[in-house]
């Protein structure tokens, strides 16, 4: 279905790349000397959450995505020096919310759970559906990619 | 029953006439309603009635008979309805194609009374111009074809007729035109085409008439995507723009079935997003137990990781980058006794060689800054330990 989808652009790129952008994160992580204080665990899974994340916006696409877009001003709220928002030439986004109005009335079905699907997918709140669903779409993708390769580094770390 | 269908297009076309004249419209290219109106007082109000009532095609009546003859032979100004067609050229041209069920200048014609009669909007109702602003043609949502057409009317022949004459240089709005008129049998259609062919003249303002559709080809280039009101459907502009948006979204919906796994046996709309909401939902749960695991084991790595990530010195060659990070971890778990650094250092640097030639999207300048920062805070770098790493990770 993919080479028959060229309307929708869902291609990711390979595991090696989030690898390496996770693993950078890490090492940044690293330098912050967190893993010195044990009793933050709590504190440091979120970091690494966090990083994790991050990581993978970054490696799936960075600004070019709505969803990685999202993600990343949301992570880099005050102190934004890593990440350039390019100034792209939005379409009309003030009409957003008289799409969400009328959108109740289109197949309610689909729109509560298109509903449920914005809460879960960063950036999903100011999507149209038919949008919401491209960016879910790439946003499994990538965090699927993210999971293996977070599952590769925590079966190469543990110690056997 | 050719000729039932050609008298109620000029029928119609009549009674747009009369009631513009009513109000007093001013129609450039049609003919003055004066030549009309007066010697045709008694079919007015056969042909105002039923339109009104019937506003469909089943004009049957003597009115509609006697008009047959004059559409047959248009250039044969005979009788007194020819009076009524001055001797427009643009007029007689449309009308004689009108015989041909080509009827291209017809929908032209409609578009330009520009009006809001009843009848105008006819033609244009199963051209909508969505304007969807990106390049998505969509396959599912493209122009159905004329020859869809062939079932729709009882006509089998004037169908035919007019699929032959499809491509003798009558637009395809005409066409549609043909069908959607013979699809449309109630009041409640005609009404709904009347808006949509308001809504649809002022988006096709730029004569996207003409290349639109019948070929079914380029939507890119006026950037609307052409949707034909399939056969029982309503044609309201608001319905065909949400059927066009339902279809995007199932097509989305097909493509998101194949991402997640499990899906194939499931049906409808409802159980499948719920699908994909708890999937969604169970990556980002495993994503942070993950996260739990790797703080948990995280504490085992050396800080010799930010010197190996430093080293852009270091190019190993990697020329079969490991696509696949499993397959390198196995062989390096023996290495266990060194503390899991070499092992994972190399394989770092061999990620990070890979990194040096994946110039990736722009972001070299947050790699430059991270490895920058790696560069500042990094213990001396031990050297010795990189390059046994190395050797052992050669294959």
């Amino acid at each position: 279905m993919a080479s028959a989808d060229k309307t929708i652009n869902t291609d990711v790129p390979e595991k090696d790349v989030f690898a390496i952008h996770f693993l950078q994160s890490l090492s940044n992580l690293r330098t912050q000397n967190l893993f010195n204080s044990p009793d933050t665990t709590n504190y440091r899974v979120r970091k690494i959450k966090k990083a994790a994340y991050v990581s993978m916006a970054r490696a799936a696409g960075g600004t070019s995505r709505l969803w990685s877009r999202a993600l990343l001003r949301r992570a880099t709220k005050g102190n934004n020096k890593i990440v350039r928002f390019p100034r792209k030439k939005r379409k009309v986004t003030w009409k957003i919310s008289s799409k969400r109005r009328r959108s109740d009335q289109r197949a309610p079905v689909v729109e509560e759970a298109a509903e449920r699907l914005r809460n879960l997918v960063p950036g999903g709140g100011g999507m149209e559906t038919s949008k919401l669903m491209e960016e879910t779409a790439h946003y499994i993708k990538c965090l699927s990619m993210q999971v293996k390769v977070m599952q590769c580094l925590v079966d190469g770390l543990s110690p056997k | 029953m050719d000729m039932s269908d050609k008298d109620e297009f000029a029928a119609k076309k009549r009674d747009l006439d009369w009631r513009i004249s009513d109000s007093n419209n001013p129609i450039v290219s049609y003919p003055p309603e004066n030549p009309m109106s007066a010697p045709s007082q008694m079919m007015d109000e056969s042909f105002r009635q039923n339109l009104w009532h019937d506003c469909g095609f089943n004009v049957q009546t003597d009115a509609g008979t006697s008009f047959r003859g004059n559409v047959d032979r248009p250039l044969e100004m005979g009788g007194w309805n020819m009076a009524q067609f001055p001797a427009d050229s643009g007029f007689i041209e449309r009308a004689a194609k009108f015989s041909f069920f080509g009827c291209g200048s017809f929908g032209e014609m409609m578009m330009n009374q520009h009006s809001n009669g009843l009848f105008v909007q006819d033609m244009e109702k199963n051209q909508i111009g969505v304007a969807t602003g990106s390049k998505l043609v969509d396959g599912p949502v493209k122009v159905v074809k004329e020859n869809g057409s062939s079932d729709v009317s009882e006509d089998s022949q004037s169908s035919g007729g007019n699929n032959g004459h499809d491509d003798a240089k009558c637009m395809e709005i005409s066409s549609k035109v043909f069908n959607a008129k013979k699809r449309k049998r109630t009041v409640k259609d005609s009404e709904q085409e009347d808006k949509k062919e308001k809504d649809e003249q002022s988006p096709n303002s730029n004569a996207n008439k003409t290349n639109s559709g019948k070929q079914a080809s380029d939507p890119l280039k006026d950037g609307y995507i052409h949707m034909r009101a399939r056969r029982g459907q309503a044609t309201n502009s608001h319905s065909l723009a949400e059927r066009v948006r339902r279809e995007k979204i199932s097509e989305r919906m097909k493509f998101l079935q194949d991402l997640v796994p499990g899906c194939d046996k499931v049906t409808g709309k409802a159980v499948m997003l719920d699908e994909i909401i708890n999937y969604v939902q169970s990556l980002q749960c495993q994503i942070e137990f993950l996260s739990m695991k790797l703080s948990a084991v995280n504490p085992v790595l050396d800080f010799n990781l930010e010197s190996l990530l430093a080293k852009d010195s270091l190019h190993v060659p990697a020329p079969t980058f490991p696509q696949d990070m499993s397959m390198l971890y196995p062989p390096l778990s023996h290495l266990s006794q060194k503390g899991f650094m070499q092992p994972n250092l190399s394989s770092l640097s061999t990620l990070n060689g890979g990194l040096k030639r994946q110039d990736t999207h722009g972001y070299e300048s947050d790699q430059h800054n991270v490895v920058h920062m790696n560069h500042e805070t990094s213990t001396a770098p031990d050297h010795e330990k990189n390059t046994t790493a190395n050797t052992e990770v050669e294959p």
